[in-house]
């Protein structure tokens, strides 16, 4: 399709092919949301201070809800939202391989917090002018919520740069979830995010919303002493390279397996389903 | 009126300060705004917590207006 002016108002305005491809992209950021807000929520109790405990509680319940909303919209798309929340095995989760298994230090909880959240954060940001026009609401409310999640990754980084421990504990949690956060975006001929970008679902391909993560997490890196990104000509580039003979654009990620046995029974609630009431 | 008693609290790192959210704000026990972040999140959804240097109290403020 050439018309990249019409605004789709509902999902089935979509031809098959774009729909498959939005309908993959949201499920992807969904689970991730849902997955990191797990994460987030084992620190609400044992972060370094209290006010941290809380930022905890507030971004878990932060992302649950963002969760919540992508979920509903993949009805439009031919999911079924309870089978998706509370039916599938680890290996149809379509999340990054850094959320597969908890995290046992801080410093892990802040890489997630300000590298692969942010990630998601400017994937949504691709969709805020999208001719799918039911999103624009969504993404609307959860920028403004995201702003205060990237202010806290930031502020924490930049705190725990501040000592020597710090600094090498930053070094190892930032350095082991690094590739898996940069290949989120994809190779830069990714068949999802190319249909997506041509037919002006997102505002940018594999390449150029990888540069903007780049651009916004690299100086902050940089500041803190880690060489993960590094500005050139082009803006800032990574020279990590993900192994993308085992990329999935569906699942956007370059490992199999999935969520491990105790993230699964989370995720999906399996311990209290029979006490929930829709 | 100033709390003479109360041991001023310690302000909040300045690396966790906000960018988004006012330096102050008035405080609803002295109408006066001096006053200094505390925390990003505070104990509701969608509140942060200020700090009044006059009566040394923390509280909740409102993100969204």
């Amino acid at each position: 399709m050439s018309d990249t002016k019409t605004a789709y108002k509902s999902a089935s305005e979509l031809s098959e092919e774009t729909r498959n491809a939005l309908g993959a992209l949201l499920l992807a950021l969904a689970d991730n949301k849902r997955l990191l807000g797990i994460r987030y929520s084992d620190w609400i109790l044992g972060a370094p201070s209290v006010e941290a405990g809380i930022a905890c509680s507030a971004m878990a319940q932060d992302e649950w809800g963002h969760g919540r909303i992508v979920y509903s919209m993949l009805k439009d798309f031919g999911f079924d939202p309870h089978h998706l929340e509370h039916e599938r095995e680890a290996e149809e989760y379509h999340s990054a391989g850094v959320l597969d298994s908890d995290g046992t230090s801080w410093p892990e909880l802040i890489a997630l917090n300000f590298l692969l959240d942010t990630a998601l954060t400017v994937q949504f940001e691709t969709l805020h002018e999208s001719r799918f026009e039911p999103i624009h609401y969504k993404v609307r409310k959860l920028l403004d919520e995201e702003r205060f999640h990237f202010e806290h990754g930031r502020g924490w980084t930049a705190r725990l740069a501040e000592t020597e421990a710090g600094r090498e504990a930053l070094a190892e949690a930032f350095g082991n979830a690094w590739t898996s956060c940069l290949a989120w975006f994809g190779p830069d001929d990714d068949a999802i995010a190319t249909v997506l970008a041509t037919e002006g679902i997102v505002s940018g391909d594999a390449a150029a919303t990888r540069g903007r993560w780049l651009a916004r997490v690299g100086p902050v890196l940089s500041a803190a002493g880690m060489d993960l990104a590094r500005e050139d000509a082009d803006g800032w580039v990574s020279d990590a390279e993900p192994n993308w003979s085992a990329w999935s654009t569906e699942r956007r990620r370059v490992s199999t397996g999935g969520p491990d046995e105790d993230t699964l029974a989370r995720v999906r609630g399996d311990r209290n389903r029979s006490l929930l009431i829709d | 009126m100033p709390d003479d008693t109360a041991p001023p609290r310690s302000p909040q790192d300045e690396t966790l300060k906000s960018d988004v959210l006012p330096d102050s704000v008035r405080c609803p026990f002295c109408n006066l705004e001096d006053t200094e972040q505390f925390s990003t999140f505070g104990g509701q959804v969608s509140t942060s917590q200020y700090y009044c240097n006059r009566c040394r109290t923390v509280f909740d403020f409102f993100r969204w207006r």
